[in-house]
């Protein structure tokens, strides 16, 4: 993603330079990336398996994955709350959730701009 | 972010196996609650302690894991995980899918085979003329090679698509899910189109984006969907 991100800033893509202008610096870009990727490949696809729903598995009926994995309620309820905990500390990103799951980095500035843009015109 | 790591990094501190396995538990979950719908859903097989014993690899034996039958007047089919099928087309095609819905009393073969661990240890199936509807999950964004592979999954698992009468037909009410693949990433646009010609073209689902969404079949988009024919015939779909 950062290598996406620096051949975006070397063509001066539009919608790069938007963002620079409403504060979206190199640095918060780039930790945005890293944010965007642990979402990606490891918060995201553990809270899927905890998400609040209907029926047994899972809550009453625990999940035996193997020999040592355990999907119980228990361990819905911690990952939901990591979950909540992380999207709680990025309140003042815009659109955060969007932004989580951009597959590219061009992707990533496009959904931001995006909100940026619409956030302007309220 | 460093109190959210200090205060929840035990939770996330996790193997990738661990992360796949969390994604296709989630799978499992939506897949369940998608057949609650029409369905009574139990699990069977359980652990003498209660517990649902979900088979990890083919080589297990699935008669000693646990299961999900799927009830209603209109006949039963069971929901397993990690079954392997052996394809109409050739006897030596035999895939694993994550999640296989199955007709009731599907005949679980185990034969000793001198090209399988030497002749040690089982080699289960089931035909796929038992199959009803098999599901993969993928954790990770969508790519053009993933989505077409899965055409490959649908048509040497589906002995139903190339039977003349086929025994399922897809339906709007249907009440089984039309053969899925299970995309935890978003997808970008010209992908989103290619999954929109994919499920024109074939009877299959292309779900994406289920790592941040609500992660549930029911009440999104129209998903593709299938019924018994013998159902249909009797108009009671």
């Amino acid at each position: 993603m950062l290598r996406e991100l620096r051949f975006m800033e070397d063509k001066g893509d539009s919608r790069l330079m938007l963002a620079r202008a409403a504060g979206w610096t190199s640095k918060r870009l780039t930790v945005l990336c890293g944010l965007n990727s642990f979402y990606q490949l490891v918060l995201g696809p553990l809270a899927s398996s905890a998400r609040d729903r209907y029926g047994v598995l899972g809550r009453e009926v625990p999940i035996l994955y193997g020999e040592s994995l355990r999907f119980d309620e228990r361990r819905s309820s911690e990952l939901r709350g990591a979950h909540a905990a992380f999207m709680s500390a990025l309140h003042d990103v815009p659109d955060a959730p969007r932004l989580l799951t951009a597959p590219h980095a061009n992707d990533l500035v496009y959904r931001l701009a995006k909100s940026l843009e619409r956030s302007d015109d309220v | 972010m460093q109190n959210f790591a200090k205060a929840h990094g035990i939770v996330f501190r996790q193997s990738a196996r661990q992360v796949a396995a969390s994604f296709e538990i989630g799978c499992f979950h939506a897949l369940t609650e998608f057949y609650s719908d029409n369905f009574t859903v139990t699990p069977e097989g359980l652990s003498r302690a209660g517990e649902y014993k979900y088979l990890t690899t083919p080589s297990g034996n699935p008669a000693n894991y646990s299961w999900v039958r799927l009830q209603s007047q209109d006949g039963n089919y069971e929901l397993r995980q990690q079954v392997r099928i052996c394809s109409h087309l050739h006897g030596d095609i035999s895939i694993t899918p994550d999640l296989v819905v199955l007709v009731e009393g599907a005949h679980l073969h185990h034969q000793k085979r001198k090209d399988y661990a030497s002749g040690k240890r089982a080699f289960f199936f089931v035909d796929s003329a038992s199959v009803v509807a098999a599901h993969e999950c993928k954790s990770m964004s969508p790519f053009p090679e993933l989505l077409v592979g899965f055409l490959g999954m649908m048509m040497t698992t589906h002995a139903w698509l190339d039977e003349q009468p086929p025994a399922f037909h897809l339906e709007g009410h249907g009440r089984h899910l039309a053969p899925s693949l299970f995309v935890g990433g978003d997808a970008r646009g010209i992908h989103l189109k290619m999954i929109a010609a994919l499920e024109e073209t074939f009877p299959i689902n292309v779900i994406v984006g289920l790592h941040a969404g609500p992660f549930s079949l029911l009440g999104g988009r129209a998903l593709r969907r299938l019924e018994s024919a013998q159902l249909l015939e009797q108009g009671a779909v």
